[in-house]
């Protein structure tokens, strides 16, 4: 198969503008989810203390920095880290992954600094490093895999994630199994 | 149209044609057949009302809108959907849809559990179905025959031939003409394109073992617009399970709903628990259908000249198990006493997966509905001696995902533009050999909150099974390493009864009503104006997914059923 036709066939548009049609006539309920979050989408429970919110924002901020686009604290992952520890995750996991900020913080104090939230990103960077190659205790490298999975997942499925670092294609129209992928230049998002 | 509770209480005191219990494949092909052919109908069923398009939560949603990332809360899970889960129930996607588990209970002895995955909507499973469609080949209906297992089924290919051509040309299905005899061809819209990796597979599985073939998986999502019945071809979004405005694969809020309600002779009314059914003994002949009102609780007896029960395979059998002869405990469906035996279920739980090295960099534009399927093999002729009767199925997808993540920070995210390598995985389907002691009955003691017995399953996977799948491990490992494939890797899973989704037999066909509940027709050999044409009439499994063959089966029970009402025969 070659790279096939373009995805944007004239059927293809007549279908999306059906679709958005369709979208337009819901009722406002349908919405609701885009304005006012609700359960699972918004932090309703805040929990975390000062401290533990400001660790985890620089946190998300060095595993996923603004670039070119937002970074996750643009994206608002920090908040929906935080709603996942009290809505999703069991009390031991919530457990683990506040031990695992205060090993981070800890750390940024034994080096001199104010804190993790406080030092500057290069110092972070280098704490950051030594959690992942395992060297701030035995749950070390599984608490930076986990922030990490947390951060990834959150901010690529955020707005600005899926939109802007990523390609958002809501009604792809056509399925191509071999398009090009340097004429899109990045990945795909569901 | 009548949703309304006064409208329950209303159709109480009418007399309909016909009663439709169930709402989902089966039912909705009932409804549509059977109001089209001019007969005033009432379809019952116990889930909510689900309007198409409207009712359609998060579809067309990003991924920001959808809560908890798209999987609900472990302990939500574990408390309402402990086996929905299985099927698609913790998906925040689409639970809005699932069963409630912890309310609507059922038994299993300990240790050999069945999962029973079962919407809670009106559409039942055609709304979250995985939307594969597959003919029956000849071979599937004289296999009993054949190996002795399970009794003779009386019908064969050519009996439902023309039927499955009826509901394909009104449905729509994607795929491509093989030729192969064993795995018919449907009347086929075009099919959706395999992927470069599924192209590589294919040429080379043809080239290095001949007779195993790699084609695309026919799918009910359609390529092709039917603007007659306001449906759009698919728009590769891959979000069928949330509801498809565009009416792109079946459901019956797109296909067979709509066709029903357009003759003006349907009476849908959601929230009503179908209970039991009455009979008349000496007549011969069911008499009416008692249901619950799942809100108000309050009961309800409907009556018709004819029922089509298309609850699902075990709800069916649930019910029918409850429609019990008046002083007996024995259902009256259960002349033969094998009403609840023989229930089945594919194997699935085991398949491969391997790195395919497609040459450029090129990725899926585009979400696939279907994916890939490479067709029964084994045992087509005569017996191959392989320690097994019957054969399997694969199907498989290929995509590439984001690249894993390496580190943090920028050159990580620069890295989460790139794609990871091709993946293509595959799922065997095994045929499940039908045994009079894989049953359904009813608990003694329990009942549920609408005072039904709880349905107790008895149903395991035996020796023939087994080695089914261990031969499809085997072989799906062989045709990857022989297709150069890279980092073949299999994997053998728990193998829990319902966990297919493909659940079926209990009240199978047959000739002779000592040893079946139904007769070629779909009928009940003990009621001429009951027909069965859901999951539970069947008599054997096949190892394609079953769907389709439901459809025919419930077009053509209607033809007859409204044939013989014309000639006073029912």
């Amino acid at each position: 198969m070659t790279a096939g036709p373009l995805p944007f066939s004239r059927r293809a548009l007549l279908g999306v503008g059906g679709m958005l049609a369709t979208i337009a006539a819901l009722p406002g309920r349908a919405w609701a989810l885009v304005k006012g979050g609700g359960p699972g989408l918004e932090l309703l429970h805040p929990f975390l203390t000062p401290l533990q919110r400001a660790t985890l924002s620089g946190l998300a901020d060095r595993i996923l920095p603004s670039t070119g686009t937002p970074g996750a604290v643009a994206a608002g992952v920090p908040e929906k880290i935080e709603m996942m520890l009290w809505d999703w995750h069991s009390a031991a996991e919530r457990a683990a992954f506040l031990d695992g900020l205060a090993a981070l913080d800890a750390a940024a104090r034994k080096l001199g600094k104010a804190g993790f939230a406080a030092a500057d990103p290069a110092a972070q960077d280098v704490i950051l490093t030594a959690m992942m190659n395992g060297e701030l205790g035995k749950d070390s490298l599984a608490f930076f895999i986990k922030a990490r999975d947390e951060v990834i997942s959150a901010y690529y499925r955020s707005e600005p994630g899926a939109k802007l670092e990523q390609s958002y294609l809501p009604v792809p129209g056509d399925y191509v199994g071999d398009y090009p992928y340097n004429k899109i230049g990045r990945v795909i998002s569901w | 149209m009548r949703t309304s509770k006064p409208a329950a209480s209303e159709a109480a005191t009418q007399r309909f044609d016909a009663i439709v219990i169930g709402s989902g494949i089966s039912g909705g092909w009932a409804a549509k057949e059977l109001t089209e052919k001019g007969l005033r109908v009432l379809m019952l069923d116990r889930g909510r009302m689900v309007e198409h398009s409207v009712d359609y939560t998060y579809e067309g949603k990003g991924p920001w809108e959808i809560p908890y990332n798209g999987t609900l809360p472990p302990s939500l899970v574990e408390r309402d959907y402990f086996i929905q889960k299985h099927g698609g129930g913790d998906q925040a996607d689409s639970n809005h849809y699932y069963n409630n588990d912890r309310l609507n209970p059922y038994a299993f002895d300990e240790g050999q559990p069945f999962r029973w995955i079962r919407p809670a909507v009106v559409g039942g499973k055609s709304l979250i179905w995985g939307r594969a469609c597959f003919r029956w080949g000849p071979q599937d209906f004289e296999a009993n025959k054949r190996d002795g297992h399970g009794n003779d089924w009386p019908i064969r290919y050519d009996d439902l031939a023309p039927w499955y051509s009826y509901v394909e040309r009104y449905a729509g299905v994607a795929g491509s003409k093989e030729g192969l005899a064993h795995l018919p061809d449907s009347e086929f819209q075009p099919p959706h394109p395999l992927s470069a990796a599924e192209h590589w597979l294919q040429e080379r599985l043809a080239a290095t073992m001949p007779g195993r073939h790699l084609i695309p998986l026919r799918t009910s999502n359609m390529t092709e617009d039917k603007p007659e019945q306001g449906r759009t071809r698919c728009q590769h979004r891959l979000q069928c399970w949330r509801g498809c405005s565009f009416g792109a694969y079946f459901s019956t809020q797109a296909v067979t709903l709509p066709a029903a309600r357009a003759t003006g002779r349907l009476t849908l009314l959601p929230d009503q628990v179908v209970t039991s059914i009455d009979y008349d003994p000496v007549a011969r002949r069911v008499t009416g259908v008692r249901a619950v009102d799942a809100n108000t609780m309050a009961a309800t007896r409907y009556e018709a000249r004819i029922v089509f029960l298309c609850a699902s395979a075990m709800a069916s059998l649930q019910i029918l198990l409850n429609s019990r002869l008046p002083g007996s405990d024995r259902s009256f469906a259960d002349e033969s006493g094998i009403l609840g035996r023989y229930v089945m279920d594919h194997t699935f739980q085991a398949g491969a997966y391997a790195e395919v090295p497609v040459p450029g960099d090129v990725i899926p534009y585009g979400r696939n509905p279907a994916g890939s399927y490479i067709p029964r093999f084994r045992n087509l002729g005569a017996d191959e001696g392989l320690g097994f009767v019957r054969g399997y199925a694969f199907q498989g997808g290929a995509d590439r995902r984001m690249s894993a993540p390496k580190g943090f920070g920028a050159d990580m995210k620069a890295g989460l533009r790139t794609y990871g390598p091709w993946i293509w995985g595959a799922t065997m389907f095994g045929e499940c050999l039908p045994y009079a002691d894989n049953r359904v009955t009813l608990h003694p003691t329990k009942i549920d909150r609408y005072g039904v017995p709880l349905a107790v399953f008895d149903v395991t996977f035996r020796e023939n099974e087994k080695r089914m799948i261990a031969d499809a491990i085997e072989q799906i490992s062989v045709m990857l390493k022989a297709a150069g494939a890279i980092n073949p890797a299999t994997y053998d899973n728990e193998h829990v009864p319902g966990h297919a989704i493909h659940e079926m037999g209990g009240a199978r066909m047959g000739r002779d009503p000592n040893d079946s509940v139904l007769n070629g027709w779909s009928q009940a050999h003990a009621a001429a104006n009951l027909f069965v044409t859901d999951g539970a009439q069947m008599a054997s499994s096949s190892c394609v997914n079953p769907s389709l063959t439901y459809m025919a089966l419930t077009a053509r029970a209607a033809d007859r059923a409204v044939t013989l009402l014309k000639e006073g025969q029912l």
